[in-house]
């Protein structure tokens, strides 16, 4: 299926194009999606998300192949998004090209090991889409490496507050395993890849989860960059299934956890709007603490988040609304969506349809890609810009 | 907007005090005590400024922090609100709090919207306090742990020098101390050149490149800072080098912005620098910076100082000190040395053995000061007869040992032996008189096994001392033999003594012409079990060597003594004399006079009869220590006699000097004596000069009638010789003694 839709802008065509395959073969796949974004045209940029359960190297090269001299940047899922609704182990590709577009790319590996200075190398390598009247920098990174709150953080000192920053991190079909990104026909891992994106016109981002912060607030009393070891003086792991009551699967079973904390993130309070929300990806049943993949600082009070379908669905509707009301009047020619893998588990199969179908509806016939994350990035205001059970939204004017 | 909860505040400090305390140094406490302050108050941007300086910011790209702005917005004349530029929002209102405990220094936060409310400015104002006290916290950890590594850096070179680490270990250790504590770009020690002292040489560097090192390493003492301190002896700082008198032109071009030397000393004396030199513009030296290069330049100093000491102590251990050369402990590594270095070669080594001929003469009879003298020389002249390659060494005494390397044929070795010989044989002015010792050279040559090597040039040069002396001798297998034997020899002969081996036979002196017994000579004889009756020539010359002659002579005296005793008591006339010989060994015991004193007198023989006889040599000596000994003796009522008269070199002059009664003339003179004759001429000379002096002659070696008559014409009494009886055990004479 694909979807196409184009602007005239001073004297030239802008184009997005967006396309998907559920085939079970890299190489048709491949060709399917990337095939259906470009309908035949030159790109300036292909994005491409991918399932693990497809031969990435194989996929990757091809859709290289079909994108000619375009960048190619995308990266591992935990599920697609596409125009028509959600879907699993396929591949979805947008593609955009045209006067007007001024497209950079860039990758750095060894994020594990430096997830800041990853985070300002990479952002370094794109300074020049600045100069545009309207500049973003797109991360993909590798959701399962480092303290991602700290790539951001990187990211935001070379690029300083002029540059927004929105993307979302590679998923691994909830295995947490190991996650990939794509380059140019390569296929990364530990990495993080950049796009910087300059537009003659407005680019909008809207960023909302939709989660409720309920219960007596716990005290962070120790923690580490990726784990939370204590809360009240108690191991993490043991408070956190009690006051929520967890089954007894979940406190056994690595897997069962890692779907039942998918439900249960934690919050913390901010000075304004939505409570920070930091997901829990797993546990580290020995050592009876909470890994998580952003900074829970020691001295943060936690409160457990709860979301309903109700609550979660409102937070799609304005994440849209902000999206689209940064076109300044504008309508969309395509969007970018960066949804959170946990928000599946709370909306359910019919929850995750009915998200999509509200989408599209903001995207107004414009093509829609994306895909479900294990964290999110989304900067417009402040300093702060990695969030958990959040869905972003990029809308392209 | 969502109401806040009235905890949010409170929280977010405590978040923030945990997040500034738990970090490891003041860095990390700035940069996350701003970044937390931007996200609590959701700032577009926070500046930590120190005064006009940029400490750390968030929300600027990098490096584009203005600064400039930020101070002119707040300065004290500005009356509007203060906004600062942010890339992407245009002028944005900030507001400005003091960070406590910091002097000067002040948060400055950006936010596009709405202002801050009285909750917020609270918040920021607890923050900015917490942030100056863990700055502060920090400040003061970094300054302990900062002298703690001065402390420790300062054992650890205090250590490496008592534990004697190689100089240049002790000495980089020194300058990477240096380069840490004081933080410089380049730290240099730098030294006289011991073969040039007006220059300087970089002898233990860090951070300087090795391209760098190329042009820098060397410079004249005054020259540059490092030259300035060493030729002034005192600490030279250029904090602004450009401006400084002392800087150099090189330097100067690469953009050296400030320096600092430090003289250091061995035993007082200036021998160097310690520098350290930087290129950032406004570095300084503190007061405790200019006292801590002092402190490390004297551990410097203190290094050098006992390398020095080891390396004397060493040179001593390894070399003789009165001639400089080598000793055995050196000559000894140097032989292991080269004969490693002939494994794989098909040259050569040497071995010589050199032991001087007539050191002891010379230096019993001109002390030890000339003797000393006498040894330097020989040392030197040994060296000269010398290549470049090869070493002399002094064992100890009067022997001497010479490595030859690379040697292709041993006549290489014998021509320097010969040449050494030659040298020593020289004679050796001292005090004005010429003095001569000669030299004995044994020569051993091998391509491996160093004691094997020693052993053989040893026994080679026993051989030639056996021989005659003042020559060489090439070590053959049979001296091995020799020596072996001549080793059983020794033990046997030490068990001779005590197991009774040991005998004395007699040979009779008598009156001439009618052969009436006069007395008796005391000849030893060794009786052993295996070999039989051994002859004192084969066994004699070992005795001696090995000192057992004083032993086996006391045996002799008492042995003869009481024999004599025996005799008298048996009824032999009273005035019998009894002759023992005397070696020059045992007149050099200390303890002779003891043993014949006990001899005497632990038989209870007459004054007058024991008469001790020396070889002519002892004449030679000239000492008073000989003359008083003898003159002891003869108090002790012992005659003494001078044997084999004639064949030396004595003197006339030692002749009256010494307390001689009896001369006993050589066979040679004894020999001929047909008139005519010129031993008969000779024997004549000497029959008057001992009645001129008052001696008694005896002629030895007579084996014929004719003789008689002949030394009877000449005024000779007394005679002895195998016509009147060989040497006969006891029992064969007393017919002889006790008949008449």
């Amino acid at each position: 299926m694909s979807a196409d839709s184009s602007t005239k802008m001073s004297g030239a065509l802008r184009w997005v194009g967006a396309g998907r395959s559920a085939s079970g073969d890299a190489r048709t796949a491949a060709d399917q999606a990337v095939g259906d974004a470009l309908q035949g045209r030159e790109a300036k940029l292909v994005v491409l998300f991918a399932s693990e359960a497809l031969d990435l190297p194989v996929l990757v090269e091809r859709a290289q192949e079909l994108a000619g001299d375009a960048s190619l940047v995308g990266c591992s899922t935990a599920g697609e998004i596409a125009g028509g609704g959600p879907g699993d182990a396929g591949v979805v590709a947008l593609a955009l090209g045209g006067e007007g577009f001024t497209i950079v790319t860039a990758k750095v590996t060894g994020l594990a090991a430096g997830p800041r200075e990853a985070g300002a190398e990479v952002a370094t390598a794109l300074s020049d889409v600045t100069r545009t009247p309207h500049h973003l920098l797109m991360l993909l990174t590798d959701g399962l490496a480092g303290d991602q709150q700290e790539i951001v953080r990187g990211a935001h000192s070379v690029a300083g507050a002029g540059v927004p920053l929105v993307g979302g991190c590679a998923g691994d079909d909830l295995h947490m395993v190991a996650t990939h990104q794509f380059f140019d026909g390569e296929v990364l891992h530990d990495s993080v890849v950049a796009v910087g994106i300059g537009s003659d016109a407005p680019l909008g981002i809207g960023v909302r989860h939709g989660w409720q912060a309920v219960g007596e607030p716990m005290l962070v009393t120790d923690s580490r960059p990726n784990r939370v070891d204590t809360l009240d003086d108690q191991p993490a792991l043991d408070i956190y299934l009690e006051r929520l009551n967890a089954p007894a699967q979940a406190r056994t079973d690595r897997e069962a956890f890692i779907r039942f904390a998918l439900e249960h993130p934690l919050g913390m309070a901010r000075r304004a709007g939505e409570e920070q929300v930091r997901w829990i990806p797993s546990a580290d049943f020995e050592s009876r603490s909470l890994v998580t993949n952003a900074e829970v600082p020691p001295g943060a009070l936690v409160r457990l988040m709860v979301g309903d379908t109700a609550s979660v669905l409102a937070a799609t509707d304005a994440a849209c609304e902000d999206a689209v009301a940064g076109l300044e009047g504008g309508r969309p020619i395509g969007m970018l969506v960066f949804d959170c893998a946990a928000r599946r588990a709370v909306l359910g199969q019919d929850g995750i349809a009915a998200e999509i179908a509200r989408v599209e509806k903001y995207a107004d016939g414009a093509p829609l890609a994306g895909f479900y994350t294990y964290g999110e990035i989304a900067r417009t205001r402040g300093v702060a810009g990695f969030h958990n059970q959040t869905l972003v939204v990029l809308a392209i004017a | 907007m969502k109401v806040r909860g009235a905890s949010w505040s409170t929280q977010q400090l405590a978040e923030f005090v945990a997040a500034v305390s738990a970090v490891p140094d003041e860095q990390v406490a700035v940069r996350s005590g701003v970044e937390r302050v931007a996200e609590a108050l959701d700032a577009d941007a926070v500046a930590l400024m120190y005064g006009d300086r940029l400490g750390y910011s968030v929300g600027w790209p990098a490096d584009a922090t203005p600064v400039g702005a930020i101070c002119e917005s707040f300065s004290a004349d500005v009356d509007d609100l203060p906004t600062v530029p942010v890339p992407g929002l245009g002028d944005v209102p900030a507001a400005s709090v003091e960070v406590g405990e910091l002097g000067d220094a002040q948060l400055i936060v950006a936010r596009d919207g709405d202002p801050l409310d009285a909750e917020e400015k609270g918040l920021l104002r607890a923050m900015a306090r917490t942030l100056g006290l863990a700055m502060r916290n920090h400040q003061v950890v970094a300054a302990l742990r900062e002298r703690q590594r001065l402390l420790e850096g300062l054992s650890e070179i205090q250590r490496s020098i008592a534990v004697r680490e190689p100089l240049h270990q002790v000495l980089q250790t020194i300058v990477a101390l240096a380069q840490e504590i004081l933080g410089d770009d380049h730290t240099a020690l730098m030294l006289r050149d011991p073969a040039d002292p007006d220059c300087l040489i970089i002898t233990a560097s860090a951070g300087i490149p090795e391209e760098m090192l190329e042009w820098a390493r060397r410079r004249k003492v005054g020259e540059g800072i490092g030259g300035r301190a060493v030729l002034e002896d005192r600490l030279m700082v250029a904090e602004r080098y450009a401006e400084s008198a002392e800087a150099m032109p090189m330097f100067l071009e690469a953009g050296l912005a400030s320096a600092m030397a430090a003289p250091v000393h061995i035993e007082g004396e200036v021998v160097g620098a310690l520098v350290v030199s930087s290129y950032r513009h406004g570095w300084q030296y503190s007061v405790a910076d200019q006292t801590l290069m002092i402190t490390i330049a004297q551990q410097a100093s203190l290094a050098l100082t006992d390398a020095r000491i080891v390396s004397d102590m060493m040179y001593q251990a390894l070399h003789d000190p009165l001639t400089g050369m080598p000793n055995r402990t050196l000559f000894g590594d140097r032989l292991a040395h080269a004969l490693q270095r002939t494994e794989r070669t098909s040259f050569e080594a040497a071995v010589l053995f050199v032991d001087l001929d007539r050191f002891k003469p010379v230096n019993d009879s001109l002390g030890h000061a000339a003797g000393d003298e006498v040894l330097r020389i020989v040392a030197e002249r040994i060296s000269s007869c010398l290549r470049e390659s090869d070493t002399a060494a002094r064992l100890g005494g009067d022997e001497f040992a010479v490595l030859l390397e690379e040697l292709t044929a041993s006549d290489e070795a014998i021509t320097s032996a010969q040449r050494i010989i030659d040298a020593v044989s020289a004679p050796i002015v001292i005090d004005g008189r010429d003095v001569f010792v000669g030299a004995s050279v044994g020569i051993a040559t091998g391509r491996r096994g160093a004691e094997d090597l020693l052993r053989k040039a040893d026994l080679a040069m026993y051989r030639a001392k056996a021989d005659g002396k003042g020559r060489f001798k090439l070590f053959d297998p049979s001296m091995q033999g020799e020596a072996l034997a001549r080793l059983e020899l020794e033990v046997e002969l030490r068990h001779a003594i005590d197991r009774g081996e040991l005998e004395l036979f007699y040979q009779p002196i008598v009156e001439l012409p009618g052969g009436v017994l006069h007395g008796v000579e005391a000849l030893l004889q060794w009786r052993h079990p295996e070999r039989g009756l051994v002859s004192p020539a084969a066994f004699l010359p070992v005795a001696e060597e090995t000192g057992l002659i004083v032993e086996i002579g006391r045996w002799k005296l008492d042995a003869a003594c009481r024999q004599l005793a025996a005799w008298r008591k048996a009824g032999a006339p009273r005035g019998l004399k009894m002759n023992v010989n005397l070696s020059i060994r045992q007149l050099e015991d200390s303890g002779l006079y003891d043993a014949v004193a006990a001899a005497v007198a632990g038989s209870g023989i007459e004054h007058g009869t024991l008469v001790l006889e020396i070889t002519e040599s002892v004449l030679l000596q000239d000492t008073d220590v000989t003359i008083e000994r003898l003159r002891a003796l003869r108090g002790l009522g012992v005659c003494l006699a001078v044997d084999d008269f004639g064949v030396g070199y004595s003197s006339l002059r030692y002749l009256n000097r010494f307390p001689i009664d009896v001369l006993k003339m050589a066979s040679p003179f004894v020999e001929r004596l047909e008139p005519g004759s010129e031993r008969r001429s000779l024997a004549q000379t000497i029959m008057s000069l001992g009645s001129n002096l008052g001696l008694q002659v005896i002629a030895e070696g007579i084996e014929r009638p004719e003789q008689i008559d002949a030394l009877v014409t000449l005024g000779c009494e007394l005679g002895q010789g195998v016509h009147f009886g060989g040497p006969v055990p006891p029992a064969e004479l007393e017919s002889q003694i006790l008949g008449f």
